[in-house]
């Protein structure tokens, strides 16, 4: 008896440690509206000289927006949204960015993630909509 | 011999007599300040297990910015729109149904009178309320947002706005007798002028709380998503007020009193209030179920400490701190109806005034915390590396600020009246 409880728990312990550690990664919006802010707007404030925020699209725009990865259909940049959070990206600007540099090692994926955190967090129709104070 | 009639009727007077006794104990009589602060305790902890916490001046903010926006001084004050609705922004919201909670309570305990003051209390209720909106500006927060949910969420910033809070209480007191003993005009009081109706006000009392119930419960089951989340910010509201009123919670008090008769029970119940508060919520915090920066704002220490001496002495001479402020509102009392007018105003212009020069614009740094001009979010677990130093700090000032209570309740060394 003494056995089978033991197993059981081994196999709970197990169980329980398996599927918190398969869990997809949430996204941590601080951390994306640090590269968001220091990253993409800065970026496009000085090529474009406007500026970029959450609330200029409702949630299910920047869904749609980021699922299409298309981040500029004119040519003049890279096309790929994801490749301004990717770490190829991150290097290239790591002597003049410091957020790229401080979060050069986070993983692209995980970046991503926490870039649409951000963006749904702050969106228009979100409950706390980012506005440039 | 009596009847069955007889005995019925007995039977049911005294059952009704009772009814009375205990209406009258639960409704009328006034609650202990202690049982007043653990019931504040318990509708903090709904909230923040709700993932929301306790706050009143960005709600008060809010209707300045719409006194601002109304009289054409937005586009002077650097707001880019018009400001949120107040039915929707959660602080705001959460002060109306905070005001109803305590006419409910005022209405039911037959102490709803408008209270007139003299002409000279309306201009101190001026004064005291613009100082207020300054220092919460520069706190990020008064009383409650400042000082009480900080600290409940182990930020240092609590505990400088605390400091401040003591200094301007002090200060704030001495400007206050000096002024009673040099100006004379306008001190004539006037008696509170009752209410029409009177026999009336407890049943209109649970009237409006069924109707506030009425109110939450359709938004609860609303489809609109932003809707069903106010509804715990409704009835956190309205039972916030019922209490606040009951039990007389005042941060001014509590802060003011033992400088001016030695008093420390209102000061002893914060006391407790933290001293629940602060593990209970660290438990939360572990447990990952809210994140603490929510309620920690980017102002230590100096915004913090600053903004708890100003906002001290408006206090002292507004009569009340924020929330006590709002729950007098509820109670009929003119003087503070003024008081909140100018701290919701003058909180506005100056956080306008400073958004101009982005003092209070808070930035996130690399390492995730927000910063401003007037100090970072500190969160002491992370700052220090750990709980133990978090609670031994926490429940050091505690132990200090009662030990110091207990002795001037027993001396009056520290009365300066």
């Amino acid at each position: 008896m003494k056995h089978i409880v033991a197993w059981l728990i081994v196999t709970a312990t197990v169980g329980v440690t398996f599927a918190t550690s398969a869990q997809a990664y949430d996204g941590d919006w601080k951390r994306g509206r640090v590269y968001f802010r220091q990253v993409c707007t800065s970026c496009h404030l000085s090529t474009s000289g406007k500026t970029i925020s959450p609330a200029d699209r409702v949630k299910a725009d920047w869904s749609a927006y980021l699922k299409a990865d298309k981040h500029d259909v004119k040519g003049k940049t890279n096309h790929s949204v994801k490749y301004y959070s990717s770490r190829e990206y991150r290097k290239s600007i790591v002597g003049a960015n410091k957020a790229a540099e401080k979060y050069l090692d986070v993983p692209d994926a995980e970046l991503q993630a926490d870039i649409m955190a951000f963006v749904l967090y702050g969106a228009k129709d979100s409950d706390n909509p980012s506005r440039c104070q | 011999m009596e009847t069955g009639n007889g005995v019925g009727s007995v039977t049911q007077s005294r059952w009704l007599s009772g009814l009375r006794a205990d209406y009258e104990h639960i409704f009328v009589d006034s609650w202990s300040p202690y049982v007043g602060a653990i019931l504040m305790v318990l509708i903090i902890a709904v909230l923040m297990v709700s993932g929301l916490f306790w706050g009143i001046y960005g709600g008060l903010k809010l209707w300045g910015d719409w006194i601002n926006w109304s009289l054409g001084l937005g586009p002077l004050l650097n707001m880019k729109s018009a400001p949120e609705s107040p039915l929707l922004d959660r602080m705001s919201l959460m002060n109306m149904t905070l005001v109803l909670g305590a006419f409910a309570a005022a209405l039911m305990s037959r102490q709803f009178a408008f209270n007139r003051a003299p002409k000279l209390e309306y201009i101190w209720g001026a004064l005291g309320g613009t100082f207020m909106g300054i220092g919460a500006t520069l706190a990020g927060g008064c009383t409650t947002g400042g000082f009480f949910t900080p600290a409940i969420h182990s930020s240092p910033a609590g505990w400088a706005m605390w400091a401040g809070l003591i200094l301007g209480a002090l200060v704030g007191l001495k400007l206050l007798l000096w002024t009673m003993e040099h100006i004379t005009w306008g001190t004539k009081g006037l008696p509170p002028k009752h209410a029409p109706l009177r026999a009336w006000h407890p049943l209109i009392g649970v009237l409006i709380i069924v109707a506030v119930g009425v109110w939450a419960t359709s938004w609860i089951n609303s489809p609109n998503e932003k809707l069903a989340a106010r509804a715990i910010l409704v009835l956190a509201g309205l039972a916030m007020g019922f209490v606040l009123h009951r039990s007389r919670i005042c941060f001014a008090r509590a802060f003011r009193e033992p400088f001016m008769t030695a008093e420390g029970e209102m000061t002893k119940a914060i006391i407790l209030a933290l001293a629940i508060a602060i593990p209970l919520a660290s438990l939360l915090f572990q447990k990952k179920i809210i994140d603490p920066y929510l309620g920690i704002p980017a102002t230590f220490w100096i915004g913090s400490l600053l903004g708890g001496a100003i906002f001290g002495i408006g206090m002292v001479f507004a009569g009340g701190c924020a929330s006590g402020a709002l729950w007098r509102v509820g109670e009929g009392h003119l003087k503070l109806w003024v008081a909140v007018l100018f701290f919701a105003w003058s909180g506005s212009v100056f956080s306008g005034i400073l958004r101009y020069w982005q003092v209070m614009t808070p930035e996130m740094s690399l390492d995730l915390v927000e910063v401003t001009k007037v100090g970072t979010q500190v969160y002491l677990p992370e700052w220090l590396g750990g709980w133990s130093y978090a609670y031994l700090i926490a429940l050091g000032v505690l132990l200090a600020w009662y030990l110091w209570v207990r002795y001037n309740e027993s001396t009056e060394k520290f009365t300066i009246v």
